[in-house]
């Protein structure tokens, strides 16, 4: 069998991606990062924070290379920002007990930094699992399993239509900047020139994607998007496997004992 | 036959351009390097043109997609979630026809967000988000030895208040330039019809 | 029966004064291939949105008389049948994809997805589909990154899996380069082949010519000439009303008039190839 033929025949049983992490149902993973983000910032220790974040580029990692460059690419910016500023803001505008060292609005305190840490580690664990899960979790196989529950084609369409039509409007705004540009419209300079610039993007952009939504609605139309049937899925997901369904038990469980053993008197 | 029905099937399909709009001028003015976020354009223009439930989904819709890259947008979706409500009502009272009342509806949604934002700020984060405004957060706590909440609320009340106004400004200007052929197309469209005395059949 | 009637229309869209169509009536019958030809702003689209069944439910405005689709007034049909007997294809291959889809294979399938056609079915289907059309190497390919005239033929695609009837065609190839132009042809041709109803707007009347069975010419929203398409087209009469005809019927025209009768109006390149071929042995057809 040719490619063509093998990629049309993969359609016959459920699509795999060809990787574990890939390959695990959306709702095992929407389960998972839950419970490790919950449990980490309801157990309040350090080190359980640490523990996910660490987890959070494990799992991305066994996920593929590529996804793991651009988890590492999106995420370590945003935690880096987190524990700069968590951390330094807490240090110097936190009242404390323990002064360190004063100048005026600003005065370093112990229990600032410890307290600035700890929220750096508990945004970043629960920042790190949202991200993980979004980067594990291709949009249209949540897409899938949100519609095999009973959710109607419009939410599907809202969300991948969105996002296709985020990039195509993107386009058009480069588009329209650069022939801007070209005819010396200024980019750069002082904050009256920039807003000036903001305005002829905006009309010719707006104007031309709202004849196109006339259009993309017929068009929808005629595929029958309106039809009040279910729906069949030529794009589908394996059957959640019955070991996924109980390590997903397990771990809830284990989260919600340590949960309740930690608030215990 | 007369026809006087409402379609709402393109207010439906104009939902993922609204969103798309919210996250194009984002990506724009930071370009740009504008002092705004302009990340409820979008939803306000879907609420003027189609209501509340549409400008609400747009909402909730951007901000799910904005956490794929920021994660921490899901501690603020009330601020989603208010700026889809209230631009669908205030898009039903008739605030998107005239300028100054946009301008109104801007200063109240700024001032809703910032509360509710510094809301979410001291109950999630503890008074000081990840940002330089904590600084300014910081600074009017010392200064004025007031509590982490009014500081916040102060702060974020200034910077949505400096995004809110302009972004309402421009959804007005936007819908004002939306052409009558599109309008008697969308819900709400019939309210902004140009070119025409306003009466019974508008002859 | 027949595929579609037009009974005594007249149209206007909403917030305007002039009727887009004034008083069209006409039957289209099975099986055959109809061309629309006329000015800009003659109804041509207007007919196209009427025998879809948008007006006046998506259009809104004044519409007057019926429209039935196989014998049934369209607004009687509930839109997701109706959407099994027309198929329409417009000129924007941009908007007409849908975006939410990365495999042209999948793109191909929303329509029998929305239907619920079994699965197998669907992947059949698909597959005939792509492979009648040209576009089997592109299956595996991105939709929403080919050019103009590829995704236009994914759109093609995407209604011809639906089976439909009847395809109303509004200026498909309008947007597109002479390469994307031909192959779109081809698929009009393969649907003629296949003895669908067609109705075809095109300015390109060299390329009606060649397909179209009957013609209908509008102009000012009324019907001004209908009738097979040899017969229409070689009527002097349209040339003076400013109607665009083929290049060689004008020809032809002229030749006449300089005494030297091809002795039939060629309506394609083909044929008037044949008839001055013949003219210049001498012979006369």
């Amino acid at each position: 069998m040719n490619s063509k033929e093998k990629f049309i025949n993969s359609f016959r049983n459920a699509k795999l991606h060809g990787n574990f992490i890939l390959d695990l149902n959306p709702f095992t993973k929407l389960n998972c990062a839950f419970a490790i983000f919950l449990g980490a910032a309801l157990l309040g220790h350090y080190w359980t924070r640490l523990a996910v974040i660490i987890i959070c580029y494990v799992i991305n990692a066994l996920s593929g290379k590529e996804n793991f460059k651009r988890f590492v690419k999106l995420y370590s910016f945003v935690a880096f920002l987190f524990f700069f500023f968590l951390i330094g803001l807490n240090t110097c505008f936190r009242p404390g007990e323990t002064l360190y060292w004063e100048w005026g609005i600003i005065g370093i305190t112990k229990e600032g930094f410890f307290y600035g840490l700890s929220m750096a580690l508990l945004i970043n664990e629960i920042c790190g699992s949202i991200m993980s899960f979004y980067m594990v979790t291709p949009m249209k196989d949540i897409m899938y399993s949100v519609e095999r529950l009973g959710a109607p084609r419009a939410a599907s369409y809202i969300m991948l239509a969105s996002m296709q039509s985020i990039i195509d409007l993107g386009k058009s705004a480069n588009t329209i900047m650069e022939s801007q540009s070209a005819r010396g419209v200024e980019t750069s300079g002082n904050l009256k020139t920039r807003a000036k610039a903001f305005v002829p993007i905006l009309f010719p952009l707006f104007l031309g994607a709202i004849a196109g939504t006339e259009e993309k609605t017929v068009a929808m139309e005629t595929r029958a998007f309106s039809a009040n049937r279910k729906p069949t899925h030529m794009y589908e997901l394996r059957k959640t496997p019955a070991l996924e369904k109980v390590f997903c038990v397990f771990l809830d469980l284990v989260v919600i004992i340590s949960v309740v053993w930690r608030f215990l008197p | 036959m007369a026809s006087g029905k409402v379609n709402t099937k393109m207010g439906f399909y104009l939902i993922p351009l609204g969103i798309a709009v919210n996250f194009v001028l984002g990506q724009i003015v930071t370009l740009l390097r504008l002092p705004v976020y302009f990340d409820a354009v979008g939803t306000m223009v879907v609420g003027a043109l189609c209501g509340p439930v549409y400008s609400i989904i747009a909402a909730l819709a951007t901000g799910a997609l904005l956490s794929i890259t920021s994660p921490s947008n899901w501690f603020y979706m009330a601020n989603y979630l208010a700026v889809g409500i209230t631009a669908g009502l205030f898009a039903k009272w008739g605030f998107f026809k005239k300028l100054p009342k946009s301008v109104i509806y801007g200063i109240i949604i700024g001032v809703i967000c910032g509360v509710a934002g510094s809301a979410v700020t001291v109950a999630v984060y503890g008074g000081y988000t990840a940002s330089p405004t904590g600084i300014i957060t910081g600074a009017i706590v010392k200064t004025f030895h007031l509590g982490l909440f009014t500081a916040n609320t102060i702060s974020e009340c200034f910077s949505d208040i400096i995004d809110k106004i302009p972004s309402a400004i421009i959804a007005f200007l936007i819908v004002k330039a939306v052409p009558n052929r599109f309008l008697l197309k969308l819900p709400y469209g019939n309210e902004y019809i140009h070119g025409m005395n306003r009466t019974e059949n508008g002859e | 029966m027949n595929s579609i009637s037009l009974k005594n229309i007249r149209y206007k869209y909403p917030l305007t004064d002039h009727y887009a169509l004034d008083g069209v009536s006409f039957d289209f019958e099975e099986g055959k291939f109809y061309g629309i030809i006329g000015p800009n702003g003659s109804g041509k689209s207007t007919i196209c949105n009427l025998m879809k069944g948008l007006i006046p439910s998506f259009y809104l405005g004044d519409l007057e008389g019926t429209v039935e689709v196989q014998g049934k007034p369209v607004d009687e049909w509930e839109p997701e049948k109706l959407c099994t007997k027309v198929g329409y294809i417009f000129q924007n291959p941009f908007t007409q994809i849908s975006g939410i889809r990365d495999t042209v294979f999948e793109e191909i399938a929303i329509g029998l997805e929305n239907l619920g056609i079994d699965k197998e079915q669907m992947i059949q289907k698909a597959e005939e589909i792509t492979k009648r059309i040209g576009i089997y190497d592109l299956i595996e390919k991105n939709p929403n990154e080919l050019s103009g005239g590829q995704r236009q033929r994914v759109a093609f695609a995407s209604i011809l899996a639906m089976d439909t009837d009847i395809y109303v065609i509004d200026e498909p190839t309008s947007q597109l380069d002479p390469d994307g132009t031909e192959s779109v042809f081809k698929i009009i041709r393969s649907l003629k082949e296949q003895k669908k109803t067609v109705i075809l707007v095109e300015h390109k009347i060299e390329l009606m010519a060649k397909y179209a069975d009957e013609i209908i010419v509008l102009k000012d929203g009324k019907i001004i000439k209908s009738g097979p398409a040899r017969e229409v087209l070689s009527d002097y009469d349209l040339v003076n009303k400013k109607v665009a005809v083929p290049q060689t019927v004008l020809f032809g025209h002229e030749m006449e008039r300089a005494g030297k009768s091809l002795g039939k109006l060629p309506i394609t390149i083909d044929e008037a190839e044949v008839c001055v071929r013949e003219r210049m042995r001498g012979e006369q057809l």
